[in-house]
C-alpha cells in the first residue's frame, strides 16, 4: 500500500449506509463540502492533508471509531446522522465549515470509546431510586450508538440494559419486556444477557407469574456467574421462593449474598427480613429472633427494620 | 511477603548510589569544565601523578560506564591525597568528595568502608544538606551491611531533618524490624501511616505495620490496618500480598476464636482471578510509571530513587503472585476459611452455601475433604436431615478412606436421630462403626448405637448392643451409661423380674451411680408391674425418705404412688399423692395423665365440683399452658354433666377471654370449637337449647371493639350452627367475617376456615389470600394444614400436580396435619396420579382404601383410582383386577353417587375391553336405571355406548 494520501484514500472502503457500494456517476468516491460538492476524490486533494490527521491509527484513551482497513477517526471530526458518518475534511472538527465525506457506518468494526459518563450516572440514579432519571441518561446513551449497536466497544447494549431496569424500575412491565426481547434478540454478552433475564424475571414476580420466574433464576445461578448477576439474582430469587412459601429455598437464596457477598452491607436489610421471614417458615424461633435483632439492631434506620418491627416484634 | 526482609533494603540502598553517583559525575563535570578542560587532562610531571581533576573526571567516565569499582578506588585514591594536603580543584568540597567515595563503595558493597566516609562526613561538615545526606548514605551502608541495629539510631537522627523525614521513619522501621526491634519498628511505621501522603510507599509502609502487628498477635491493630487499606484500595499495588496477609490475618482470628474478625478478613479476600486481575491493571500502572520517570529528561536522583522503589514495588507483588500460583487452589482454600468461620459464628446455613459451593465448584481442591465433613455438620446444625445424610454418602463414596468420615456418619447419624428418622440413625452409626474409627470415637458410636437402638423400640437389639459395647469397653468410659441403658432395654420389654435383679445388680456396681435415683424408682415400678403392691409402696417410700424433696423425679415417684394407691383401692389416699405429686416439678405428660387421672376418679364419685374447679385453678393459674385447652374441655364435660352449661360457657369463657383479642395465640381456636361443641349441645348430657350469640356471653365491651375478638365471636357461632347443620347460617357468619376483617386480624384457624370456605364457594382467588396469609404468617401454626392442603387443591384445580404435590406434602411434614391428614394423603396420591407416578400413587390410595378411620367417599375415590391405575395396564388379569375394583366401588359405596356411575361406567368399558359384551350392556343399563345417576355425565356416555352395543347385535 502506497503511503501517499492517494493510496490512504484509495483504499477506503466505498460502501453506502446499506452497504452497497457508493460511487459517484463518475464511478469515483463521493466526498462533499459544506459549501459545494466535489464530484471527484482526487480533486479533494488539498483537503487530504487535513484529514490525514484523523484517519490515521492512533492510540485508545479518547473517543474513536475504527474502520474496517484499521484507520481510526476521531469522534470529533464525525457527526452520525440518518444512519451515515459525516467526516469532516476541514479543520478536524465536525460541523465547521469545510468539505466533508459520508461514509456508511457499516464501515465501523470498533469504537475505542470510555464508558459515557450517563451511563455511571444512570447507574447510580437508578440505585438511588431515581428510575425516571436513570431511563434518561439511558435513553442518551442508547439512541447515541445504536447506528453501532452490535460493533464491538459499542455502549448501546450497557445503556438498553440500563434503560430495561430503569423501565421495570418505573414499573412499566411492557416496555421492560419488549426492551428486553429486543435486546436479547441482538445477542448481547452474557452477562448482559443473564441481567436482562433476572430483570424479566423481577416482571415476572411482580405479576405472580413465580413458576417462571423460579425456574429462569434458578437455571441462571446454577453456574458462576458475574457478582452483579449473582446479586440481582440471589435476591429476587429468594423473594420468589417466599412467595411460593419455599423457605429452604428463599434462605438458600437471600443467603448467598453474606456467603459470597459479604461486603454488599448495603443489602443486608433486604436479606434479613426475607430470611427472618423464611426461618419463621421452618419454625426456627432462635434464628428468627436473632435475624430480626440484628436487622433492627445494625439498620434500624432502614424501611425493612421498621417492617420488621411491626411483624415481629410484640 | 519479605516486607522488611534484607532484599527489601538492598534495592533501596542502590537507589540512593545511584543518586550520589549522579552527585559524583556532577561535581567531576563542573571540576573538569571549572577548569576550562572538558574531557582533557593535564599534562604530568615526570614523576607522573595524575592531577585530582584527572582522576575525577576518570571517575565520572567510570561512573557513566557502571563501574562502580573502579569509581570507588579513584575516589578513594583522591580522597587519601586530599587528607595527605593536596589541595581539590576550586570549588570541589573535600566533604562531598568523601560522600561520592561513600556512595560508590555502597554501589560495589563497601558497606564498611562505606560507613567510616559517610560518619566522618557527618561528623566533618557544616552544611545541614550534605550531613543529612551523608546520615542517610551511612544509615545505608551499615544496614546493608547486616548492621540493622547500629542503623536505626542513624535513621532515627536523619528523620529531625523535615526534607527526609518520611524516607527515614520508613527506613528506620525497615532496619528496626530487622534489628528485632519490633516496637521501634511499629512507632516508625506509625509515624510514616500517620503523616505520610497515602500513597504506594505508604500502603507498603502499612503492610509492613499489619505484619508486625500479627507477629505481636495485636489483632485488633491488624484489624485497623487492613480497614486502612482497604479504605485506600487504589493505593495498594501489591494487591495478592494484601490478599495473602488478609488470610493470616484471619487465621489468626480464627485462632483466637474471634469468628467475627475472621469472617471479616475471609469476606475482604477477592476471587483469584479478581485477585490475578488486579496484580495485572496496577503491574501495567507501576510499568507505565517506572517507563514515565525514566523518559523524564535529565532525570534527578528523587526519579531516580523513585524509580527504583517502584521497581522493588513490583518485583514483591509478582513474588506474592507466585506465591498464590504455587498455593494450590486458591479460591477453594478462601471458601472452606470462610465456612469455618460462619460456621463458628453460628451461621450454617451461609456455612453450608459456602462449603457446598467449594465442593461443587472445586472437585480437584485438597481442601474439598474437609469441606465435605464440614458441610456434613452444617447441614445437620441447620436441621437439614436429607441434605446431611446425602452429603455424608457423598463424602464416603468420593473419599472412602478418608479419616474424617467416622466423625462425619457420626454426626449424621446424630441429626436423624433428633429428627426421630431411626432407621437412618442406625444405617449411619453402622457405617461409622465399619469405617474403623479411633477407640475413642468407637466407644461412643457403640453406646450411641446402642441407644438408637433403644430408641427405635428394638430392645432385644439395643441389650445386644449394649453388651457388645461392654465387651469391647469393658474399662471404658460409658460403663455406668451401657449397664444401665441394657438394663431399661430390659424394663421395657416387660421382663420384670429380670429387671428387678438387673437394678438390683446396677445400684450394687454403682452405688452413688448417675442412675441411681431413677434406678430406685424403676424398682417400684417394677414391683407394681407386677402387681406387688405392698413392695412397691415400700419402695416408693424408702425413696421419698431417701432423696430430697426438690429432686427431679420426685413428682413421678409422687405420680406413681398415686397409682399404686389406686390400684389398692385408696381413692382418699391416691387423690392426696397425686396432688401432692401436682405440686413437683413434671413433664406435660406426666401432668396431663395425674389431671386425668384424679378427674377420672372424681368423675367416677361423681365429685363434679372439685374436679371442674381442679381444672378452673389449672387454666387460672397456667394461661398459656398446652393443657389449658385440656381444662376447657374438661370444665365444659364436666359442668354440662352436672347440669350447669350456663356455668360451663361462663367459665371455658373466662378462659378463653385472657387471649381472645390476640390472633397469634391460635389455640384460642381449638378452645372456642370446645366452647361451640358445649354452647350447641353437642356434648354428652348438653342441651339443644339456643344460648345466643357468643358476641353476647363470649366477649366484653371492651372486646366487642376488637375486630379480632368479634370475628372469634361470630366464628363460634358459625361452628353451633355447623354443628346444628345450619349451614346458611354457617356460611353467612363467615362471610361476615371475610366482610369485615383484613386477614391480617385473623388468626391462623379462622383463615384456613375462610379459605375452605370461599374455595367450596368457586371464589379460589380470595381462598389463596387467606391460605397464603396463614402460611406466611405461621407456617407452623396447628391449622397450617388447612392452608398446604387449600393450596394443593388449588394447584390441582389449576392443572399443576407438581406444585400440589408439594404443598400436600408440606401438610404433612411441615404443618403435621393434624386435622386435614385424610385430605393431604388423598391429595398426595391424585397428584401423584396426575403426575404418572403410579406406584407411588397405589401406594397411597391402598392406604386410604384400608384405612377403617377414613371409610367414606376417600375410600370410594381411592378404590376407583386403583382400579384406574390397574385398567391403564391393559392387560386382560389387570383389567379383571381393575374390574373388581369398579364393582367394590358401585357395590360398596353406593352413598356416593359420583363414584358410582364412574365405576359403572368404567366397568362397562373394561368389561368391552375384556370382549364381555352381555356384562358390558348389563353394566350399563344398571348404571342407567340408577335415578340418582341418569343425569350425570357417565350416564349420557353409557347411553352411547348401550346404542352402539345394541345396534351391533341387531347387525349380527
Amino acid at each position: 500500500m502506497k503511503t501517499g494520501k492517494a493510496g490512504r484514500l484509495g483504499s477506503l472502503p466505498r460502501m453506502d449506509a446499506k452497504g452497497r457500494e457508493w460511487r459517484s456517476k463518475a464511478g469515483k468516491p463521493e466526498v462533499r463540502n459544506a459549501a459545494r460538492v466535489v464530484s471527484s476524490l482526487w480533486r479533494a486533494g488539498a483537503l487530504m492533508l487535513a484529514v490525514l490527521a484523523i484517519l490515521w491509527p492512533q492510540g485508545v484513551q479518547a473517543q474513536r471509531y475504527r474502520l474496517r482497513d484499521g484507520r481510526v477517526l476521531e469522534q470529533s471530526a464525525v457527526v452520525v446522522r440518518d444512519g451515515r458518518m459525516v467526516v469532516s475534511l476541514g479543520d478536524g472538527q465536525a460541523g465547521a465549515k469545510g468539505a466533508e465525506m459520508t461514509l456508511p457506518v457499516s464501515l465501523v468494526v470498533e469504537l475505542q470509546w470510555p464508558e459515557p459518563e450517563e451511563l455511571r450516572r444512570g447507574r447510580a440514579a437508578l440505585t438511588a431510586g431515581q428510575a425516571g432519571e436513570a431511563l434518561l441518561d439511558a435513553d442518551a446513551v442508547a439512541s447515541r450508538f445504536a447506528p453501532f449497536s452490535r460493533v464491538p466497544g459499542s455502549w448501546w447494549a450497557d445503556a438498553v440494559g440500563l434503560q430495561i431496569r430503569a423501565l421495570a424500575a418505573a414499573g412499566r412491565s411492557g416496555e421492560t419486556r419488549e426492551a428486553a426481547a429486543m435486546l436479547l434478540a441482538a445477542d448481547p454478552r452474557a452477562d448482559q444477557a443473564a441481567m436482562v433475564r433476572v430483570t424479566v424475571a423481577g416482571i415476572d414476580l411482580s405479576e405472580g407469574k413465580t413458576d417462571a420466574a423460579a425456574a429462569v433464576l434458578t437455571e441462571l445461578l446454577r453456574d458462576p456467574v458475574s457478582a452483579e448477576v449473582e446479586i440481582e439474582g440471589a435476591l429476587l430469587l429468594g423473594e420468589v421462593h417466599l412467595a411460593r412459601l419455599e423457605w429452604e429455598k428463599a434462605l438458600e437464596a437471600l443467603l448467598r449474598i453474606p456467603a459470597f457477598h459479604g461486603r454488599r452491607v448495603d443489602l443486608m436489610p433486604r436479606v434479613l427480613l426475607g430470611s427472618a421471614r423464611a426461618y419463621r417458615g421452618l419454625d426456627d424461633a432462635g434464628r428468627v429472633e436473632r435475624t430480626v435483632l440484628e436487622l433492627t439492631d445494625r439498620y434500624e434506620d432502614s424501611l425493612q427494620a421498621a417492617t420488621a418491627k411491626k411483624e415481629f416484634l410484640p | 511477603l519479605a516486607l522488611a526482609s534484607a532484599t527489601h533494603l538492598v534495592p533501596m540502598a542502590l537507589n540512593s548510589t545511584t543518586e550520589l553517583c549522579d552527585l559524583t559525575g556532577r561535581l567531576a563535570r563542573a571540576v573538569c569544565m571549572g577548569l576550562g578542560m572538558a574531557g582533557g587532562c593535564v599534562l604530568g610531571h615526570a614523576q607522573v601523578q595524575i592531577p585530582l581533576v584527572q582522576v575525577l573526571a576518570e571517575a565520572e567516565t567510570h561512573r557513566t560506564a557502571r563501574r562502580f569499582a573502579e569509581v570507588a578506588a579513584l575516589l578513594d585514591r583522591a580522597v587519601a591525597r586530599v587528607s595527605q594536603g593536596e589541595r581539590l580543584p576550586e570549588g570541589v568540597d573535600p566533604d562531598r568528595l568523601q560522600m561520592a567515595a561513600a556512595t560508590a563503595h555502597v554501589r560495589t558493597g563497601g558497606f564498611a568502608r562505606a560507613s567510616a566516609l559517610a560518619k566522618a562526613v557527618v561528623a566533618a561538615t557544616k552544611a545541614k544538606s550534605l550531613q543529612s545526606e551523608a546520615r542517610f548514605v551511612w544509615g545505608l551502608a551499615l544496614a546493608l551491611d547486616q548492621k540493622f541495629a547500629e542503623a536505626v539510631p542513624v535513621f532515627a537522627e536523619l528523620a529531625l531533618d523535615p526534607n527526609h523525614r518520611d524516607r527515614a521513619w520508613l527506613y528506620q522501621a525497615i532496619a528496626a524490624r530487622e534489628a528485632g526491634q519490633i516496637e521501634v519498628a511499629i512507632a516508625a511505621y506509625e509515624r510514616v501511616l500517620a503523616q505520610a501522603p497515602q500513597d504506594g510507599d505508604w500502603a507498603d509502609a502499612a503492610l509492613a505495620w499489619v505484619s508486625l502487628q500479627l507477629q505481636r498477635g495485636q489483632l485488633a491493630e491488624v484489624e485497623r490496618g487492613l480497614v486502612w487499606l482497604r479504605g485506600r484500595p487504589e493505593a495498594v499495588d501489591n494487591v495478592v500480598g494484601l490478599a495473602l496477609l488478609t488470610l493470616q490475618a484471619g487465621d489468626a482470628a480464627m485462632t483466637a476464636e474471634d469468628a467475627i474478625a475472621a469472617l471479616a478478613a475471609y469476606q475482604s479476600v477477592p476471587s483469584k482471578v479478581e485477585l490475578v486481575r488486579l496484580h495485572e491493571e496496577r503491574d501495567r500502572r507501576l510499568e507505565v510509571q517506572i517507563a514515565g520517570l525514566r523518559a523524564l529528561s535529565g532525570a534527578g536522583a528523587a526519579d531516580s530513587d523513585a524509580v527504583r522503589r517502584l521497581e522493588l514495588r513490583r518485583a514483591q507483588a509478582k513474588q506474592a503472585l507466585s506465591e498464590l500460583n504455587r498455593s494450590g487452589d486458591f479460591d477453594a482454600s478462601v471458601l472452606l476459611r470462610r465456612g469455618r468461620a460462619f460456621q463458628a459464628r453460628g451461621q450454617v446455613w451461609e456455612a453450608a452455601l459456602v462449603l457446598g459451593r467449594l465442593v461443587e465448584r472445586h472437585p480437584a481442591a485438597a481442601e474439598r475433604e474437609v469441606a465435605f465433613a464440614t458441610l456434613v455438620r452444617a447441614y445437620a446444625e441447620s436441621g437439614r436431615l436429607d441434605r446431611t445424610l446425602e452429603t455424608a454418602r457423598r463424602l464416603i463414596e468420593a473419599y472412602p478412606k478418608s479419616e474424617l468420615s467416622a466423625q462425619a456418619l457420626a454426626v449424621a447419624a446424630q441429626a436423624a436421630g433428633d429428627r426421630g428418622n431411626r432407621p437412618e440413625q442406625l444405617h449411619f452409626l453402622e457405617l461409622a462403626l465399619d469405617r474403623s474409627p479411633p477407640p475413642e470415637l468407637r466407644e461412643t458410636l457403640l453406646l450411641l448405637h446402642a441407644n438408637a437402638l433403644f430408641a427405635a423400640g428394638q430392645h432385644d437389639a439395643a441389650r445386644t448392643a449394649s453388651g457388645r459395647s461392654l465387651e469391647t469397653f469393658p474399662e471404658g468410659r460409658f460403663v455406668e451409661d451401657a449397664v444401665y441403658l441394657k438394663t431399661m432395654a430390659g424394663f421395657v420389654m416387660g421382663k420384670q423380674e429380670r429387671a428387678l435383679e438387673e437394678l438390683a445388680a446396677y445400684l450394687a456396681r454403682f452405688p452413688g451411680g448417675r442412675f441411681a435415683a431413677d434406678a430406685g424408682y424403676r424398682m417400684a415400678a417394677a414391683e407394681f408391674a407386677l402387681e406387688r403392691y405392698e413392695p412397691a409402696s415400700a419402695s416408693v417410700s424408702a425413696w421419698l425418705e431417701a432423696h430430697p424433696e426438690d429432686h427431679a423425679q420426685r413428682g413421678e415417684v409422687l405420680s406413681l404412688h398415686g397409682d399404686i394407691l389406686a390400684a389398692r383401692s385408696l381413692p382418699d389416699e391416691a387423690i392426696a399423692a397425686y396432688e401432692l405429686a401436682l405440686e413437683h416439678p413434671l413433664s406435660d405428660d406426666g401432668r396431663g395423665y395425674i389431671l386425668d387421672e384424679l378427674t377420672r376418679i372424681q368423675l367416677a364419685r361423681r365429685e363434679f365440683e372439685p374436679a371442674a374447679r381442679r381444672w378452673e385453678a389449672f387454666a387460672e393459674r397456667n394461661p398459656d399452658h398446652a393443657f389449658t385447652i385440656n381444662a376447657a374441655y374438661w370444665i365444659g364435660r364436666i359442668r354440662t354433666q352436672a347440669g350447669d352449661r350456663p356455668a360451663a360457657l361462663a367459665s371455658m369463657a373466662m378462659v378463653a377471654r385472657r387471649h381472645l383479642a390476640d390472633p397469634r395465640k391460635e389455640d384460642v381456636e381449638r378452645l372456642l370449637l370446645e366452647l361451640a361443641r358445649v354452647a350447641s349441645g353437642a356434648v354428652p348430657g348438653g342441651s339443644g337449647a339456643g344460648v345466643g350469640s357468643a358476641e353476647t356471653w363470649l366477649l366484653t365491651p371492651e372486646l366487642g371493639g376488637v375486630p379480632t375478638a368479634r370475628a372469634r365471636a361470630w366464628f363460634v357461632d358459625a361452628e353451633v350452627a355447623a354443628l346444628r347443620r345450619d349451614e346458611a347460617r354457617r356460611d353467612a357468619l363467615l362471610e361476615q367475617i371475610a366482610r369485615t376483617c383484613s386477614p391480617d386480624v385473623l388468626p391462623a384457624g379462622l383463615l384456613g376456615r375462610l379459605g375452605d370456605h370461599r374455595r367450596a364457594a368457586g371464589d379460589p382467588e380470595q381462598a389463596r389470600v387467606y391460605y397464603t396469609a396463614l402460611v406466611a404468617a405461621a407456617p407452623r401454626s396447628h391449622f397450617a394444614d388447612f392452608a398446604y392442603v387449600g393450596l394443593g387443591e388449588l394447584a390441582l384445580a389449576s392443572g399443576n400436580p407438581s406444585e400440589a404435590l408439594v404443598q400436600f406434602e408440606a401438610a404433612i411434614d411441615l404443618a403435621g396435619a393434624r386435622f386435614k391428614l385424610l385430605e393431604a394423603t388423598l391429595g398426595r396420591a391424585r397428584a401423584l396420579f396426575a403426575l404418572e407416578r403410579w406406584t407411588e400413587a397405589k401406594v397411597l390410595f391402598e392406604q386410604i382404601a384400608s384405612n377403617r378411620a377414613w371409610r367414606g367417599e376417600a375410600t370410594a375415590r381411592s378404590v376407583f383410582a386403583l382400579g384406574e391405575i390397574l385398567a391403564r395396564e391393559g392387560d386382560p388379569d389387570a383389567l379383571a383386577k381393575a374390574q373388581g375394583f369398579y364393582q367394590r366401588v358401585y357395590l360398596g359405596y353406593r352413598k356416593f353417587a359420583p363414584w358410582v356411575a364412574r365405576a359403572y361406567l368404567r366397568s362397562g368399558e373394561t368389561f368391552e375391553r375384556l370382549g364381555q359384551r352381555t356384562e358390558a350392556v348389563a353394566t350399563y343399563r344398571e348404571l342407567l336405571r340408577d335415578n340418582r345417576l341418569t343425569a350425570s355425565a357417565e350416564a349420557e356416555v353409557a347411553r352411547r355406548h348401550l346404542a352402539r352395543l345394541e345396534g351391533e347385535g341387531s347387525a349380527t
